[in-house]
């Protein structure tokens, strides 16, 4: 994987990344630190197979995500369908969702 | 007493040059009928392909950080591509990678080190990423000051 690819992962997936000897990423979904993944800072191309399955991702979504076909939401969405991501209780969004409304 | 040569190969003592194939069936062949080969012949084997300096899968122990230390090695496995050599941690997916093993090597060491320091600093984690982290702690500690 070149840099330039490894970085519009970055900026789409919105990664919080830090420049140490390496270029660490993190992906977090609702405040949780979900996966992690990193290049190095030189121009060797990265092992793209390995970046791929820290992503949790399989080729196709990989491939995806690199060009148009794989969002930042659909990433979210494969990682709760791998129940990596686990969503806050849906009952309590309702809940507040509820308790917003205006009395009639 | 005079020591033979056994040549092993598909051909004969042409094999025995530089480069020499062995035979494709990946078995061996003496250039002596077997009943001629003297009970003092040493066998050649002639290689087909290079032999790789990397090894398919090593030991890690040495992670060269002043505030930790390894509690026990580290198994990894290597991978070799045109122009990147890579070592991973399969258990839990993590690596590094360079030109060379010693590159690779010294890049895992930092991977791992940062990692251990991040997961710790981090407050909520996913359960990959808290098991990543239990195991990263069956393996590295604290040094004692």
């Amino acid at each position: 994987m070149k840099a330039h690819e490894f970085e519009k992962i970055v900026n789409k997936l919105d990664l919080e990344v830090r420049n140490s000897r390496d270029r660490l990423a993190w992906f977090e979904y609702e405040g949780t630190t979900v996966v992690r993944t990193k290049r190095s800072h030189g121009n060797k191309e990265a092992p793209g197979h390995l970046i791929r399955q820290q992503l949790k991702l399989n080729e196709k979504q990989m491939t995806g995500l690199i060009s148009c076909t794989v969002s930042k939401d659909d990433y979210i969405d494969i990682l709760t369908r791998k129940k990596i991501i686990v969503p806050k209780s849906p009952q309590i969004v309702q809940s507040s969702k509820v308790g917003k409304k205006k009395p009639g | 007493m005079a020591t033979a040569a056994v040549a092993i190969g598909p051909r004969g003592p042409e094999d025995l040059k530089p480069g020499a194939k062995d035979t494709e069936a990946g078995g061996w062949q003496t250039a002596l009928p077997p009943d001629k080969v003297p009970d003092n012949a040493f066998p050649i084997v002639a290689v087909r392909k290079r032999i790789s300096a990397i090894p398919r899968e090593m030991q890690f122990g040495a992670l060269q950080s002043p505030t930790l230390r390894l509690t026990k090695s580290i198994p990894l496995k290597t991978e070799k591509t045109k122009d990147t050599v890579s070592v991973v941690w399969e258990d839990i997916g993590e690596f590094g990678y360079g030109g060379t093993l010693s590159e690779a090597i010294f890049d895992f060491a930092a991977t791992v080190t940062e990692l251990y320091a991040t997961l710790s600093e981090k407050e909520s984690l996913s359960d990959d990423l808290l098991r990543v982290k239990t195991r990263l702690s069956e393996y590295i500690e604290l040094r004692p000051r």
